[in-house]
């Protein structure tokens, strides 16, 4: 009778144990996820509006960013060349203005090219065919157009520009490419404060789904602890709730975000003539991610606190 | 062993078990008999002298080595503290379980104690289901299943008739014959001495007797 009820043979090793117990655990994690599937269903529609919020905001701002700074060549400072500036002038303007700022790209739009645009920018239907044939006739000047990368150091390098001896003066609207890049910077701020307050409510909702799971079964984790199990054994279930409905949201998310970005933002930019957006595709890895780790950050977080109390021995 | 709150449980107690011994603890409620078991499971730590179960030195033991301390005790309460949304074969499964033991092995093991405690027919049912008796006997099939060395018994009886009481003892008995030591805290004095064996008796924190066979005037161990 001894020898089969207590038998003293080895009975697998460690790893095949952990492996044994970690298929255990991670069905008692799915069964905990629909204990409470009202409570459930709240985390995992909170954690989904906070992922929502997160990347409509985020496409958004990228949309916006890319698109009023290429259409509109808000990042352009056009310089009028004086008209007695030889060519040997303009070599050395624009050698000078590489030298002082390497990021920036030169353009020399000579006064006839610089007609033909406008007559392009005008609509095409009037009739400059006077102006382009006469050089004498034709009023523009010849002129750099100046493309910099990023609103920093446009002022300096717009007095630079302006400075120079055969340069009469330059337009440019670098007050509305930092209005735009500052409207940017708010909006992300924004979500970023939205998406803060967010996550809180989505740490709280979820905390007290898996509390409630605790709380139903607190006796048995009791008993959990006097037949020996480690702590690992006990959280690992509540974790691995928490990593469920943590990913389950930004499944979710990720889906009603690919409606949103290619059936409402891309149409609103398009029917505001904003430009073009770029392919959900090419986005998607990035927003993935982004939604995976905000759900398994809310879901380790909140199932590790839930649990912690009850872990004392 | 002296509590935050500054009560004192226990004190100058000198106390040895051998293995496979069968010993009541008995005293009056508050005299510190569960203090003695907390101890033993590692759920209090004690704050002077020394106190060792098996290979274990519980007075610096690590928390995180209290679950294998643990799996070398099996421990029964007096509200048996069953799952009652498991069968009586779950129940015991989960010990083999929580130790990750194999499907085949907890297929093999869960009936024989099944047989051990005579419950092999209410495998399917659930506490609820069962006698106060029958729900202590699936508790001792539970304590039993990690094969542990000692079985500790907090007031086992206390919710039981003196029918059921008996049988239960008399299943402990079988238990320690099995060769586990089996430490049983009770109050109950007819139960103790109807089985004649060791009995330590504390009062007030201390051991005040500590006799080879229960009964008044039996012989100091």
């Amino acid at each position: 009778m001894t020898a089969k009820l207590f038998p003293t043979v080895v009975r697998g090793g460690i790893q095949m144990k952990l492996v044994r117990s970690f298929f255990y655990l991670l069905g008692q994690g799915i069964v905990g996820v629909f204990r409470n599937s009202i409570m459930s269903t709240a985390s995992v529609l909170v954690l989904v509006c906070c992922m929502l919020i997160v990347g409509t905001f985020g496409l958004v701002i990228k949309a916006v960013d890319d698109n009023l700074k290429k259409v509109d060549s808000l990042n352009v400072i056009v310089a009028y060349i004086d008209p007695s500036a030889t060519n040997e002038n303009i070599a050395e303007m624009e050698l000078a203005i590489t030298v002082y700022n390497p990021d920036v790209s030169i353009e020399f739009v000579d006064k006839e090219t610089g007609l033909k645009k406008m007559q392009e920018d005008m609509g095409g239907d009037i009739d400059l065919e006077m102006y382009l044939n006469s050089n004498r006739l034709n009023p523009l000047p010849d002129t750099f157009e100046i493309t910099f990368p990023e609103a920093e150091g446009a002022e300096a390098l717009n007095n630079f520009v302006n400075n120079l001896d055969k340069i009469t003066e330059t337009r440019h609207k670098i007050g509305l490419v930092q209005k735009v890049d500052n409207a940017s910077k708010g909006i992300a701020a924004i979500a970023a404060i939205l998406m803060g307050v967010l996550l809180l409510v989505a740490l709280f909702v979820i905390m007290n789904t898996i509390k409630l799971g605790v709380f139903a079964r607190r006796d048995e984790i009791a008993v959990m602890r006097y037949v020996g199990a480690t702590n690992t054994f006990i959280v690992t279930p509540f974790l691995i709730e928490g990593i469920l409905l943590g990913v389950f949201s930004s499944l979710i998310a990720f889906g009603i975000q690919y409606y949103l970005y290619t059936m409402v933002i891309a149409d609103i930019v398009k029917s505001y003539g904003m430009g073009k957006i770029a392919s959900f595709g090419s986005i998607a890895p990035v927003i993935g991610a982004g939604f995976l780790a905000i759900g398994l950050f809310a879901g380790i977080i909140a199932g590790g606190i839930s649990i912690k109390k009850y872990l004392k021995a | 062993m002296v509590y935050p709150n500054g009560t004192v449980a226990l004190r100058n107690v000198n106390l040895e078990i051998n293995d496979g011994e069968f010993v009541f603890i008995v005293g009056k409620s508050g005299a510190g008999k569960t203090t003695l078991t907390k101890l033993l499971l590692g759920e209090e730590k004690i704050t002077g002298g020394k106190l060792h179960a098996g290979k274990y030195k519980l007075e610096r033991l690590p928390k995180r080595h209290i679950p294998y301390l643990r799996r070398t005790l099996g421990v029964v309460f007096q509200d048996f503290r069953l799952f009652y949304n498991k069968t009586v074969y779950e129940n015991i499964a989960f010990a083999l379980r929580v130790v990750g033991e194999k499907p085949s092995v907890i297929r093999k093991r869960v009936p024989a104690f099944l047989n051990l405690v005579e419950l092999t027919d209410k495998s399917d049912r659930f506490p609820d289901e069962l006698s106060g008796g029958e729900q202590q006997r699936v508790a001792f099939a539970r304590a039993l299943a990690n094969n542990p060395k000692m079985i500790i018994a907090d007031e086992p009886t206390g919710n039981l008739d003196p029918e059921m009481s008996k049988e239960l003892m008399d299943l402990l008995v079988r238990i320690n014959k099995l060769g586990k030591t089996v430490i049983v805290v009770t109050h109950e004095k007819s139960l103790v001495d109807m089985y004649r064996k060791r009995v330590v008796t504390i009062h007030d924190g201390e051991i005040v007797s500590d006799r080879c066979s229960g009964g008044y005037t039996d012989e100091t161990c």
